[in-house]
């Protein structure tokens, strides 16, 4: 047994945040905590090895060893001799000015061993680096995000410890890195028979990884059980809801609705941004970067079609040129068969109307719900006679009235989006634009974001542009599928043929990662 | 302690405004036949000049009240008018952006460049003295900061999702500056509103002190530390009192500015919502 831990109690202050965590991880294990933002995952990983503010009480044993209560003078060798640590942000975990080299030093000699020159050599070809030479001597900011993150695992398992700890090491990163990190994770803990602590709040990666999982709500443990089981037959009420409200690709196609009239039609998108500190600017076209490249599309009344693609693939430059809210460079927009002008007029704007990633950043800080969400009736609409008013704005995505007052600050990320959704429906618009509308929220929000968006689908007929990296999501939403890679719409078709039938490389690699 | 400074000041400010009214002597007043009283003697006392007389005869404490109402209304108003300039100036830069910004950051820059005690000194000298004046010198030159500090925070709230929001709500620019913009950046503008005021109490004072500022019987904190300052060897009072109410007022304002700032600052860092 590397590490155990019984009736574990995790406190900050006086309040105690988690409750009686109890588990064993074997060498060559993964066990996984997952659960909400704010169930405690966090702080049941890092207390016990005094790395933040949270007090532990109980017992944890490293290696027969108890750990809690140990001071930090004894611990710390301890610490940094068997346990590896791997944080979340792999863009700014590493110091820019040092080199790649001097990175995995210091990280070793942490642990007191010196590592030579082909030990450095053959740990950035363990966690699957090329060129390991030339990656020692380069600078951080040289290399990509997946490339940094590998380069924070090197780190922490240079010094070769017994168990790894690792707090959401894939959720700052694409799917398909995603995917590819986890993987990487799961070998390395096989052939170095290292057990290994994973915080996440992502099934989909736990499930590729991890053997056992522990489930956490607002500090409890709410299931505790095998990968396989959790998933095939969760036996808790949250877990059961947890793994309904996660989009899977293997689940069965859900009945669609039916579609109507063509509404948007669009020919020919491209975006081109010219490079930003160019001393001689040319107006040729290899001087700018092409984000979007002759993408079309069209959508019906009462049709979702999701654009999905990897980041910075252009999806969502392409929704904001379709929405009047970015760029375009080329191309035309058509609303039932009439030309949309680059400027839109009021009429034009309250067609359509976005919603955006990040729920709490999109609204005013300064602005009451209640305010906010009918905005757009003042610029948009002539029209004021049969307007729903913030109060049935706010019934339509399910909120009680007694947010109308509420600021920015007092709302979840859900309530946040389901307010941007309201504001977004309070101009009766024909078509909605979400781009990565649920990505930031946990899976239980997203998944009621889900339900009220296809509810309203159905009531209304409204058509949805849904930017998304994530093909399962697509997958349960979508009538079409469009892939984006590059800036190239490479692939735009109903779903069922693109995903029984690809016919581009990179809709098979998407679908291959999504599994 | 923000409290407690604040407290201070509005102190200080209602003593200046109103204490005046209860005193026998006006600031401008001579008694002929108390000049230049020492603060512990008992006559002065007896003629109601409860802080002594200056070397004309002046009551001291009518002096020094004046001084402090001229010093610090002269403060708030080319801080206020620096405000307006500045938040104008950055609005637009921050909200142009491209060449407009670059041109308008520029001319501060230039601003910024020139000798400014140099400039107040030509000013006065070819245009003679005048309060108008010294609100138009200070003015000039307190503004930059404030157009730098708004001109940042309009780049940083212009793109953050709800700006977009507002957009594609329909809302002009006008109407997303007035409605979205300004509200948000009212805090920091506020806190360095707090921070300028101290800036400005300084320079007027330092105006004074060299005899380019209000003119007699008019009087400031900084022609009091001059007149104090030429007599302190036999009468100490007269540096140390008016020097000592400006110190206490531009380490109070400077306590409060700064506490306002590093609040606001900590309240801008907003929620942090889910990992993502």
């Amino acid at each position: 047994m590397i590490y155990s831990a019984r009736n574990l109690s995790i406190g900050i202050d006086e309040n105690i945040l988690v409750h009686d965590v109890n588990f064993d991880i074997e060498a060559g294990k993964i066990l996984a905590l997952a659960g909400a933002s704010g169930s405690g995952k966090t702080l049941t990983c890092l207390s016990p090895f005094r790395l933040n503010t949270g007090k532990a009480s109980g017992s944890a044993l490293l290696l027969g060893q108890e750990i809690i209560g140990l001071s930090e003078q004894i611990l710390s060798p301890i610490r940094a001799r068997d346990v590896g640590f791997i944080f979340q942000q792999p863009l700014t975990a590493l110091t820019p000015h040092l080199t790649i080299s001097a990175h995995l030093i210091e990280a070793s000699m942490q642990a007191g061993i010196i590592p030579s020159h082909d030990n450095l050599i053959t740990i950035l070809e363990k966690v699957g680096l090329s060129r390991p030479t030339d990656k020692l001597r380069q600078y951080p900011h040289q290399l990509s995000g997946g490339e940094r993150q590998r380069i924070c695992i090197a780190m922490g398992i240079i010094h070769n410890p017994k168990l790894l700890v690792a707090d959401e090491p894939t959720s700052a990163l694409d799917a398909e890195l995603r995917r590819d990190i986890t993987l990487l994770l799961h070998d390395i803990c096989h052939e170095n028979n290292m057990a290994m602590l994973l915080v996440s709040h992502d099934l989909a990666s736990i499930e590729s990884s991890a053997d056992d999982v522990i489930l956490l709500q607002n500090g409890y443990v709410e299931e505790q059980s095998s990968t396989r089981l959790l998933v095939q037959k969760p036996q808790s009420a949250y877990g059961t809801s947890l793994i309904a409200a996660t989009p899977r690709m293997d689940e069965p196609i859900s009945a669609i609705l039916p579609i109507g009239d063509k509404l948007l039609d669009a020919r020919n998108i491209s975006v081109n941004f010219s490079r930003p500190f160019q001393f001689f600017r040319s107006k040729s076209e290899d001087n700018k970067v092409r984000a979007v490249r002759n993408a079309s599309l069209t959508i019906c009344q009462g049709e979702t079609l999701a654009i999905v693609g990897g980041s910075g693939s252009g999806k969502s430059t392409l929704a904001r040129a379709i929405a009047g809210l970015g760029p375009i460079s080329k191309g035309q927009i058509y609303w039932q068969e009439q030309e949309l002008p680059i400027k839109r007029s009021r009429q034009n704007r309250a067609l359509m109307q976005p919603v955006f990633q990040d729920p709490i950043a999109s609204l005013d800080p300064r602005w009451r719900v209640g305010d906010m969400i009918v905005e757009p009736q003042k610029y948009l609409l002539d029209d004021m006679s049969d307007i729903l008013g913030p109060a049935e704005l706010l019934l339509e995505v399910g909120l009680k009235t007694e947010f109308l007052e509420r600021l920015p600050a007092q709302l979840s990320g859900g309530q946040a989006q389901r307010v941007a959704i309201a504001r977004a429906l309070s101009v009766r618009p024909k078509l909605l634009i979400l781009d990565e509308a649920t990505s930031a929220l946990d899976p239980l929000a997203a998944h009621n974001i889900v339900q009220i968006l296809q509810s309203l689908q159905e009531k209304y007929g409204l058509a949805i542009l849904m930017i998304t990296h994530d093909l399962a999501l697509a997958r349960r939403m979508a009538h079409k599928i469009g892939v984006m890679k590059d800036g190239q719409l490479v692939e735009c078709r109903p779903k069922d043929q693109l995903l029984t039938a690809p016919q581009h490389d990179a809709t098979r690699k998407l679908i291959e990662n999504s599994l | 302690m923000m409290r407690f400074s604040i407290i201070l000041v509005a102190i200080m400010a209602a003593l200046a405004v109103f204490l005046p009214f209860l005193l026998p002597w006006d600031y401008t007043q001579i008694d002929w036949d108390g000049v230049s009283m020492d603060i512990t003697s008992y006559e002065a006392w007896q003629r109601g000049h409860y802080l002594g007389s200056d070397d004309i005869g002046r009551d001291r404490l009518a002096r020094i009240l004046a001084g402090t109402r001229i010093t610090m209304s002269v403060a708030l108003a080319a801080a206020l008018v620096a405000m307006l300039i500045g938040i104008s100036w950055g609005i637009i830069a921050g909200w142009i952006g491209g060449r407009t910004d670059d041109i308008m950051m520029r001319i501060v820059d230039a601003l910024y460049a020139l000798p400014f005690m140099f400039i107040v000194i030509i000013l006065m000298v070819v245009f003679g003295r005048s309060i108008l004046l010294i609100f138009i010198g200070i003015g000039a030159v307190e503004w930059l900061t404030m157009a730098r500090v708004v001109r940042a925070e309009v780049k940083a709230i212009k793109v953050r999702p709800f700006i977009l929001a507002a957009e594609a709500s329909g809302a002009s620019s006008l109407s997303i500056i007035l409605r979205h913009i300004l509200p948000n950046i009212m805090g920091v503008a506020i806190a360095y509103l707090m921070l300028t005021v101290p800036q400005v109490v300084m320079v007027e004072s330092f105006l004074s002190f060299l005899g380019l500022g209000v003119q007699e019987p008019m009087t400031s904190l900084g022609i009091l530390v001059n007149e104090g300052a030429a007599q302190m060897e036999i009468n100490p009072a007269a540096l140390l009192l008016p020097g000592g109410i400006l110190i206490i007022l531009i380490i109070s304002l400077t306590i409060a500015g700064e506490r306002l700032r590093d609040r606001i600052n900590a309240g801008n860092i907003g929620p942090n919502i889910g990992a993502s």
